[in-house]
């Protein structure tokens, strides 16, 4: 009577510093030709070693390790197993602080890759009594969230009330955190010293570019490198002027 | 009606103009890149999408050409310059305004880049006015200024984003950009008071008038042809390698800031190679076969081009990054230098609108080209390969053509002597000795600078010119 083999794992973890996870087979229907472990599409390890039993390192248990994984015994058919790492949602911003200008839209950004993924997202502003949660939808804030990322967009930023920090809460089956971004908003008028600044400095470059020359005029002389040549008459109002410059002429 | 460039003195503050008009006109359109991504993100469009700015830019820049020529032969290089810096102002400030992707691409794709050509095709103009002598030196000085000012530009750009946000940063540039018209100040005109349009006779006006202001007759000369086809084949293979250099580093596994690592590179041996280019394109071997050093390093640009594939490694690929540059740094110094020693300075100025407008079209050509081939063949190598295959072509063309020019040249130089010595005509010209070279062409005449044409002269400066119908 053929029993189909059954695959034991370790337990799913949830917490760990030196976790290593394990997968045993028992009953085997043809001879194991190897191992494999992968987490989602990606191979991490893989052997051809005969035993019943194979095990993987994941170290600590975070964010970044945390994942579905996989263990294959190379039977024919294989056979696999599944070991679920989980934690709480591992929040991080795209960046910590972002910039936007006065009266344009802000967009905060958070992401977050860890397993499982998160099933809600809500954002704060913090305040110094309470903070003050943020609601979606209307004119002024709009959430969008995704999965594994989620993006506060403020309209029309004002540079009293928006500046400060938020907060983007991640929720799954496991718990709640989540991360802080910084908003800066830059005043309006911002780039107009620098622009004047640079306005000026064209100005004043141009007009001394025009004094000299016209205090050249009178008694102008090109430099002619190659010597022995008449000097030009600058801007002379004749223009039937028959000044025909011959080089080397005889 | 003639005058010697000084070749020196006030030129040298001219070149320091163009430097900086010819820098913004190239690297202005590719530094803007940095700002891409973020107003992608606010007008929400796709990459190709804001990647048409830069194109209408370049488009605008190379197309408007013809009417920067125009209005050189009618105003001389300071106003149009001028007025080019004022126009890249505007286009720039009004974009800072915009609210939607079309807005910026009439903003900064057609007014500012129409701005550019009113400042790139004057100030090469100009150059030629100022010097002869030392032309090829001067050229390659003032094309310098196209890698100094992208390596200036890109940093600046990112530094501006980071602290005024995309609108501030084209805020500034627009002011930035305003340097331009301190650029216009410097080309002082040269040579005589510009006049108001002589008066001619009517058979006269007609015959020259709309030569004059975009002289059509260059379709016929001989050197101006074989420039203008080697040229348009030779930009398909120019611009696409360093469009898809850094993506194909990235594309062999090299981490984002060591594949923009091998464009510095690229940028440093060009600017460098440019004027070291220009001091030996002026020297007494190379000056008066010029053509073929210039067909000479367009093959040799082919040929990196063709090796690139062989490079494997992060290693390989600053090698050909710097044969790269400096290949490159040596036909861009000599691009214009060559069209001026073909058809002489006077005609120069319809010239380079006229080519630059045919160039155009190629030029927006080629990196699209380049990344078709890329996705039908999922591999770098045939893009390469084509760029090399075109350039090497290109330079196997020139010199085969130019060597044909030259003896045609010669020849006619030699007829010309003769029907001289049997002519009596206190107007004729003497060839000039000079250090061992004859080229007898480069007699400076007309142009707004100088008299407007009448048909005497014109006569006088066809013979001058060479006897250029083909």
């Amino acid at each position: 009577m053929n029993t189909d083999p059954i695959v034991e794992t370790s337990p799913n973890v949830t917490y760990g510093l030196d976790v290593v996870i394990s997968c045993n087979i028992s009953e085997p229907q043809s001879p194991i030709t190897g191992h494999m472990w992968k987490k989602g599409d990606k191979i991490l390890t893989s052997d051809k070693e005969p035993s019943e039993y194979t095990t993987y390192k994941i170290g600590e248990v975070n964010g970044d390790s945390s994942g579905v994984y996989e263990c294959i015994f190379e039977t024919n058919p294989p056979v696999s197993g599944t070991v679920y790492v989980t934690v709480k949602p591992h929040v991080t911003a795209y960046k910590k602080s972002e910039h936007g200008n006065e009266g344009d839209t802000g967009v905060l950004i958070c992401k977050c890759n860890s397993y499982p993924p998160v099933s809600q997202w809500t954002w704060y502003k913090i305040k110094s009594d309470v903070n003050e949660a943020i609601i979606n939808g209307t004119e002024k804030f709009i959430i969008k969230s995704s999965g594994n990322k989620a993006e506060l967009r403020i309209a029309s930023l004002d540079i009293e009330k928006d500046p400060g920090e938020y907060i983007c809460n991640a929720t799954n089956e496991l718990g709640t955190s989540g991360a802080v971004v910084g908003l800066r908003v830059r005043s309006r008028l911002a780039a107009l010293w620098p622009f004047l600044g640079i306005v000026a400095e064209v100005l004043i470059l141009v007009t001394i570019i025009f004094i000299y020359e016209k205090r050249r005029k009178p008694d102008e002389v090109l430099d002619d490198d190659d010597g022995g040549s008449a000097p030009l008459k600058s801007n002379p109002p004749n223009h039937k002027d028959k000044n025909v410059r011959q080089r080397n002429a005889n | 009606f003639a005058y010697t460039p000084p070749d020196g003195g006030w030129g040298w503050a001219v070149v320091f103009g163009a430097f900086i008009s010819i820098g913004f006109s190239y690297a202005f359109p590719k530094a803007i890149a940095i700002f891409f991504k973020e107003i992608q993100d606010v007008f929400g469009t796709s990459y190709s999408e804001i990647a048409w700015v830069s194109s209408i830019m370049l488009a605008t820049t190379y197309g408007g050409g013809p009417i920067s020529s125009i209005l050189v032969n009618r105003f001389g290089s300071r106003p149009v310059v001028i007025f080019g810096g004022l126009l890249c102002g505007i286009g720039m400030i009004s974009a800072a305004f915009c609210t939607s992707i079309l807005q910026l691409y009439i903003c900064v794709g057609v007014i500012s880049g129409f701005g550019l050509a009113l400042n790139l095709q004057p100030s090469v103009i100009i150059i030629g006015k100022y010097f002869l002598k030392r032309r090829p030196i001067a050229n390659g000085l003032a094309m310098a200024g196209s890698p100094v000012m992208l390596f200036t530009l890109a940093p600046l750009n990112q530094f501006l984003f980071d602290n005024f946000g995309w609108r501030g940063s084209f805020f500034i540039l627009g002011a930035i950009l305003l340097n331009c018209c301190v650029a216009g100040a410097l080309f002082r005109p040269i040579g005589m008071a510009a006049d108001p349009v002589r008066k001619q006779t009517v058979k006269q006006a007609e015959k020259t008038k709309f030569n004059k202001y975009l002289d059509f007759s260059l379709f016929k000369h001989r050197g101006f042809l074989i420039y203008l086809i080697g040229n348009v084949l030779m930009f398909l293979g120019f611009f696409a390698p360093i469009v898809f250099l850094a993506p194909y580093a990235k594309h062999l596994g090299i981490d984002e800031y060591s594949a923009a690592f091998l464009l510095s590179i690229l940028a440093i041996v060009d600017m460098i190679a440019r004027p070291t280019t220009g001091i030996i394109a002026n020297s007494k071997w190379v000056r008066p076969k010029i053509q073929y050093f210039f067909s000479f390093s367009i093959a040799f640009n082919g040929a990196c081009h063709l090796l690139c594939p062989l490079a494997t490694g992060y290693t390989g690929l600053v090698v050909y990054s710097v044969f790269f540059g400096l290949g490159f740094g040596m036909v861009c110094a000599m691009l214009f230098e060559t069209l001026m020693d073909l058809v002489g300075a006077v005609r120069f100025t319809s010239a380079v609108g006229l080519v630059t407008i045919v160039e155009c079209c190629t030029i927006l050509l080629g990196p699209p080209i380049g990344g078709t081939l890329i996705d039908t063949f999922g591999d770098y190598k045939y893009m390469f390969i084509k760029c090399g295959a075109v350039m090497v072509l290109a330079g196997a063309f020139l010199f085969i053509m130019n060597y044909y020019n030259y003896r045609m040249l010669a020849k006619e130089e030699r007829e010309r002597i003769a029907t001289e010595e049997t002519m009596k005509d206190n107007k004729h010209i003497r060839t000039e000795t000079e250090d061992g070279n004859i080229w007898a062409k480069e007699k400076m005449q007309d142009g707004p600078e100088v008299e407007p044409l009448t048909d005497e002269k014109e006569g006088l400066k066809k013979e001058v010119n060479g006897k250029s119908e083909v």
